[in-house]
C-alpha cells in the first residue's frame, strides 16, 4: 500500500515536471531553445540576397549597395560561411568603388581632351587604368569567391534542382557576365581616350609655347544660392595673353570669358542646385585661330567648400491603403525657414499623385488611390525639391494596397426544413471593421442551383425567405458579399440547413415496397450450381472398407477420427457437415487436424468455404479452448450447417 | 514486527511521503512556459525581475486603480471571461497600456472586443530564411517604423512567431518582418509555392479611449533565454516606459505540477496569514503537549 502510494506520488511528480516539454498547445511548438537551436542556412535566400547586391552594384536597380551590405550583420550565417561571405561582400564593394572611380576619371579625361589638355588627360587616364585594372582583378576574385561560397553551401542544399536555386544561380552568373561586360566597356572607352590623348600629344608641334593659367576665387567657402567670383591670369613665358577665350567649367555653370589687356579674366558664377561639400572649378585655355600655331592649351582648377543646409524629411504614411479610397500622408520638412514655399512631389510607382508647393513645415496630403490599383506592394516616393541653400530630400517606402476589412454575419432562422412546403430565412448584416453598416450593397445567396440577389438596408442588414431546396440532408447556402466599392473584398460565408425531403422519401419508400412485393411474387431463382465431380485429393485409401453402405463407412470413419476426443455441442454439427462434405469430396486422413482438413477441401467447396471455415473455427474453439461455448455460437454453427447442407443438397 | 507496528510504520511512511512530495512540488520550480516562477530557459523570471513586475494570478475582474500608470502584459493562452474583457477595455479606455503577446491567435478574442482592428494569424509560423538567429524559425525583425516606441531598436529576435493581419487603418504597425520572410503553413522550413511571402506586420499598436494596446505576434521574445538577444529587452522597456508592470500569469496554460504548486502556495500563504498563524501554532503546541502527557501517563508518572 505504502509502496504503491509512494510510486504513484513520484510518478505524478515526474509526469508533471516533464509535461511542459510535451507540446500541448497545438501543432506548432511555441518556441525552441535559442542557445541549442540548430544552425540552418537557406542557400536560396542567400543567393537571392546576392542577386539584389549585384543589381545594386551594377546600377540595374535603385538600391543602395552600402546599406544593403550593412544588412549582412543581421543574416544568420554559420561560422564556416561567415569568412567567405565577408570576403565576397568586401570584394563586391571594392569592385563597385573601382568602377565608379574609373567612370569619374574617364569623364574628367574626356573633358581635358576636349580642351586639348592632353598631358593632364594622359595622367588622369593613367589613374583610371589603375582603377580599372583593380576592378578587373577584383571581378575575377569575386568569381573565385562565389565558387568557394557555392561549394561551402552544397551541404545546406536540400534539392539542387530547386527552380528558385537554379534561377538565382543563373542570375548571379548573368550579373558576373554583366560586370565583365561593364569592365570591357570602360576598357574600350579608356583605350579610345588614351588614343585621343596620345594622338593629341603627338600632333602638337614641338615648337608650340606652353601657356599657363591661374585660378582664384574670392572666397574658399560659398553658400548655395550666393555668387562666387572666379578670376585669374593667362600668360605665356611671363607675358600675359590678352583677349583670349577662357572656358570655366563648374558643377553650377559652364561659361566662357575673355582675358583683358593684362591677360586677366574674371567671372561671377551663381552657385545653385549643388548640395555636396566640395566643388571643383576648372578653367581651360584652348588656343583658337592663329594661336593654334603658337600656343599649347592650358588648364588649372580649384576646389571650394560648398555650404548648404541638408533638408530632412519625415513622412508618416499608412502602410496599408485601399483602392478607390483616399490615403492621408503627412510630410514634415525641416529645418524650415518661415515665409518660404517648398515644392513637393509625391509619386506612387512613378505616377505623380501630387506636385506642388507647401507653405509650412508640416503638411498633410489627401492622396486618391486609383480604384484600378492592383492589390499588393507599391513604391511611395516623396521628393522635396531644393530651395536656395536647402538641399533636396527623398523618401521611399513600400505602400501596400489591400482590401478594407469587413464583417459579414450570416445566419438562418431554421436549420431544419421540410421539402416541399418548408421555408427558412437567411439573414445577416455587413459592417466595416469600425462597425459602420454597409448600405445598399449586393448580397448574393446561392442555394443548390438557385441564386438570389439582395441589397442591404440602411442598417447593413439583409433578409430573404427561401423555399426548401430539392435536396436531401445537409445543404450549404453560400452568401457572398459583392461590393460596389473596390476597397472592399468579395467575402463569402456558408451556412448549413438540413433538408428533410418528403417527396423523395415517399418515392423511395414506394419503390422499396414495390420491390418487396415484386420479389415476394417473383422470387429470384438462383441458377443451379452444376454438380462438379470433385477431384480426388488424396491417394490415401482408408483401411476401413465399406461394409453396408457408403454413408455408414464415412460415419464410422469420422467417429473414429482421432481428433474427436469428446462430445460437445458444436462437434456433432461439425461431424454432420463433414459427413456430407466427405461424401462428395473425400475422407480426411486419420492424422489430419480439422484445420488441415479444411485446407484440403477448401478449393472444392468454394460456394460454402467461408461458412465451413467459420464452423471449423467454432469446432476448434470447443475442442481446444477448454471453455464453455456460448449459445450464440451454437446457433451460428447450426445456421452454418444449414447453409452448407442446403448447397450440398442442390 | 507486530501488525500494530507495521500499521504505524505505514502511517509514518505515508506522512513522510506526502511531506516530501509537498516539499518537492513547492521547491522544484515548475517548467511552465512564460511562467515568472520558471527560472529555466523558457521562463519569464528575468523579465519579471528586471521590470519589477507585479503578478496577476487571478481573474482580471478586480477594479484597476490609476490605469494610466500601469502596463498589463498578457499572454492569453486560455480564454478570458466576458467580465475580464470588459474590465480590460475599461482599463485601456481610462489610459492604461495593454501589451498582448500571442503567437496562436488566442488573443483574437480580446482583439475582437477592442474593435477587431488587428488579428493574430494562427496555425502558421513566421520563418525568415535569411535574417535570422541560427535558423529561420528564430527570425530577426529589422524593419521598424518611424515611431518613438521603436526609435532606438535595430533588431528584435522572435522565436516561432506568428504575424498580424491589420484590419483597420487605425492600427499603426511598428515593425515588419523582412521581405525574405514567409508563412510556413506546412512547417517544412521551405517557402513552398502558395505560401505567403513577407514583409508581414509583427508589432502593432492602436489607441482605445485614452489608452493604448500593443499587439506583438510572439510572446517568446521575452523568455529568459531570449531577452538578451538583439534589442528584445530594449523593446519591452520602450513599450512599458516608466509605468508599473503587471504580468498576467492566470491565463497561461500550466501543467499539473504548476497547478498543485499553486494550490500548496495558496494554502501555505493562508496558513501563514497573521490572523491564522497564531491559532495554527497554538494547535501545534497543544498536540505536542498532549503527546508528551500521553507518554508520561504510559510511563506511570502522575
Amino acid at each position: 500500500m505504502v509502496k504503491l502510494c509512494s510510486t504513484i506520488l513520484l510518478l505524478l511528480l515526474l509526469i508533471s515536471i516533464l509535461t511542459p516539454y510535451i507540446p500541448i498547445y497545438g501543432e506548432i511548438s511555441p518556441h525552441e531553445r535559442p542557445d541549442t537551436a540548430s544552425t540552418e542556412l537557406d542557400p536560396v535566400s542567400l543567393s537571392s540576397f546576392y542577386v539584389l547586391l549585384f543589381r545594386a552594384a551594377l546600377g540595374t536597380e535603385n538600391l543602395n549597395l552600402t546599406s544593403l551590405t550593412l544588412l549582412f550583420k543581421y543574416v544568420g550565417l554559420p561560422s564556416e560561411i561567415l569568412y567567405i561571405v565577408n570576403r565576397l561582400n568586401n570584394l563586391i564593394l571594392k569592385v563597385y568603388s573601382e568602377i565608379n572611380q574609373t567612370s569619374i576619371l574617364l569623364e574628367r579625361a574626356k573633358l581635358l581632351i576636349e580642351f586639348k589638355v592632353y598631358d593632364e588627360a594622359y595622367e588622369v587616364l593613367d589613374k583610371a587604368r589603375l582603377h580599372l585594372y583593380n576592378a578587373n582583378k577584383t571581378s575575377f576574385e569575386i568569381e573565385l569567391a562565389i565558387n568557394e561560397l557555392r561549394s561551402r553551401l552544397e551541404k545546406y542544399i536540400v534539392n539542387p534542382n530547386d527552380p528558385r536555386l537554379v534561377n538565382t544561380s543563373e542570375e548571379i552568373r548573368d550579373s558576373i557576365n554583366r560586370l565583365h561586360e561593364l569592365i570591357n566597356e570602360l576598357l574600350n572607352k579608356l583605350y579610345k581616350l588614351s588614343y585621343e590623348a596620345e594622338s593629341g600629344i603627338n600632333e602638337q608641334a614641338p615648337w608650340l609655347l606652353t601657356t599657363f593659367i591661374s585660378i582664384h576665387t574670392n572666397v574658399t567657402e560659398i553658400k548655395v544660392g550666393r555668387d562666387i567670383e572666379v578670376y585669374g591670369q593667362l600668360y605665356c613665358a611671363k607675358e600675359p595673353l590678352p583677349n583670349r577665350k577662357i572656358d570655366i567649367i563648374s558643377p553650377f555653370a559652364n561659361l566662357s570669358v575673355f582675358t583683358d589687356e593684362d591677360g586677366y579674366y574674371r567671372a561671377i558664377i551663381h552657385v545653385f542646385n549643388y548640395y555636396r561639400p566640395k566643388a571643383t572649378i576648372d578653367v581651360f585655355y584652348k588656343p583658337t585661330g592663329e594661336d593654334r600655331n603658337h600656343f599649347r592649351s592650358a588648364h588649372n582648377k580649384t576646389t571650394i567648400n560648398v555650404l548648404y543646409i541638408k533638408t530632412r524629411l519625415i513622412v508618416d504614411a499608412p502602410k496599408f491603403v485601399y483602392p478607390g479610397l483616399p490615403a492621408y500622408v503627412s510630410v514634415l520638412i525641416f529645418p524650415w525657414f518661415s515665409g518660404v514655399s517648398r515644392k513637393v512631389a509625391i509619386y506612387i510607382d512613378n505616377e505623380t499623385l501630387f506636385d506642388g508647393y507647401v507653405n509650412s513645415s508640416k503638411s498633410s496630403f489627401k492622396l486618391f488611390i486609383n480604384d484600378t490599383t492592383t492589390i499588393g506592394p507599391h513604391v511611395l516616393k516623396v521628393y522635396v525639391y531644393p530651395y536656395m541653400e536647402y538641399s533636396d530630400a527623398m523618401y521611399i517606402s513600400i505602400l501596400t494596397v489591400t482590401y478594407k476589412g469587413i464583417i459579414l454575419a450570416v445566419d438562418v432562422d431554421n436549420s431544419f426544413v421540410v421539402y416541399p412546403l418548408g421555408k427558412f430565412n437567411v439573414y445577416g448584416r455587413v459592417m466595416d471593421v469600425d462597425g459602420n453598416p454597409l448600405v445598399n450593397e449586393t448580397i448574393e445567396i446561392k442555394v443548390a442551383n438557385r441564386v438570389y440577389l439582395l441589397s442591404t438596408n440602411l442598417n447593413g442588414e439583409f433578409n430573404v425567405s427561401i423555399d426548401a431546396p430539392f435536396t436531401f440532408g445537409d445543404c450549404y447556402i453560400t452568401v457572398t458579399f459583392k461590393p460596389v466599392e473596390k476597397w472592399y473584398p468579395i467575402v463569402s460565408k456558408q451556412v448549413k440547413v438540413t433538408v428533410m425531403n418528403v417527396t423523395s422519401s415517399i418515392v423511395v419508400i414506394v419503390f422499396l415496397v414495390g420491390m418487396l412485393f415484386f420479389f415476394r411474387r417473383y422470387p429470384i431463382r438462383l441458377p443451379k450450381i452444376p454438380v462438379q465431380k470433385p477431384k480426388p485429393y488424396i491417394t490415401y485409401k482408408p483401411k476401413y472398407t465399406a461394409t453396408t453402405s457408403k454413408v455408414d463407412t464415412i460415419k464410422s470413419f469420422i467417429n473414429k477420427w482421432v481428433i474427436f476426443k469428446g462430445i460437445g455441442r458444436i462437434i456433432p454439427i461439425y461431424k454432420a457437415v463433414v459427413e456430407k462434405i466427405s461424401s462428395v469430396v473425400g475422407l480426411p486422413k486419420p492424422s489430419d487436424t480439422i484445420r488441415e482438413y479444411y485446407r484440403r477441401v477448401e478449393s472444392h467447396i468454394k460456394p460454402v468455404k467461408d461458412e465451413f471455415w467459420k464452423l471449423t473455427l467454432y469446432t476448434e474453439y470447443e475442442l481446444y479452448s477448454g471453455k464453455q461455448v456460448k449459445e450464440s455460437m451454437i446457433e451460428e454453427a447450426t445456421k452454418l450447417k444449414e447453409v452448407i447442407l442446403r448447397v450440398f443438397r442442390r | 514486527m507486530s501488525s500494530e507496528d507495521k500499521l504505524s510504520v505505514s502511517k509514518f511512511m505515508i506522512i513522510v511521503g506526502v511531506i516530501t512530495a509537498g516539499l518537492l512540488v513547492l521547491y522544484v520550480p515548475p517548467a511552465v512556459d512564460f511562467s515568472i516562477t520558471n527560472p529555466f530557459w523558457n521562463g519569464y523570471t528575468v523579465v519579471s525581475d528586471r521590470l519589477n513586475a507585479t503578478v496577476i494570478d487571478k481573474p482580471l475582474t478586480f477594479p484597476i486603480k490609476n490605469p494610466n500608470k500601469i502596463v498589463i502584459i498578457t499572454i492569453p493562452y486560455s480564454k478570458y471571461i466576458d467580465l475580464e474583457i470588459e474590465n480590460l477595455k475599461n482599463f485601456v479606455k481610462n489610459g492604461g497600456t495593454l501589451i498582448i503577446l500571442d503567437d496562436y491567435g488566442y488573443a483574437n478574442q480580446i482583439l475582437r472586443a477592442f474593435g477587431d482592428y488587428v488579428t493574430i494569424i494562427n496555425n502558421t509560423m513566421l520563418v525568415d530564411s535569411l535574417f535570422n538567429y541560427r535558423n529561420g524559425r528564430l527570425p530577426k525583425i529589422i524593419e521598424f517604423s518611424e515611431d518613438p516606441d521603436v526609435a532606438n531598436i535595430t533588431q528584435v529576435v522572435f522565436n516561432h512567431a506568428s504575424v498580424l493581419y491589420i484590419l483597420s487603418p487605425k492600427v499603426k504597425v511598428l515593425a515588419y518582418s523582412s521581405s525574405f520572410s514567409f508563412l510556413d503553413d506546412n512547417l517544412n522550413g521551405i517557402c513552398d509555392p502558395g505560401e505567403c511571402k513577407g514583409p508581414f506586420p509583427v508589432i502593432a499598436k492602436f489607441t482605445y479611449g485614452s489608452g493604448v494596446v500593443y499587439v506583438i505576434s510572439d510572446p517568446s521574445f521575452l523568455l529568459n533565454s531570449m531577452i538578451d538577444i538583439g534589442d528584445n529587452y530594449k523593446l519591452i522597456l520602450n513599450l512599458v516606459k516608466d509605468k508599473s508592470v503587471w504580468i498576467d500569469q492566470y491565463h497561461l496554460k500550466g501543467n499539473i505540477h504548476y497547478q498543485i504548486r499553486k494550490y500548496i502556495v495558496t494554502v501555505v500563504n493562508w496558513l501563514l496569514h497573521p490572523y491564522i498563524s497564531p491559532y495554527i501554532t497554538a494547535v501545534f503546541m497543544m498536540s505536542i503537549l498532549i503527546m508528551i502527557m500521553r507518554v508520561m501517563r504510559k510511563r506511570g508518572v502522575s
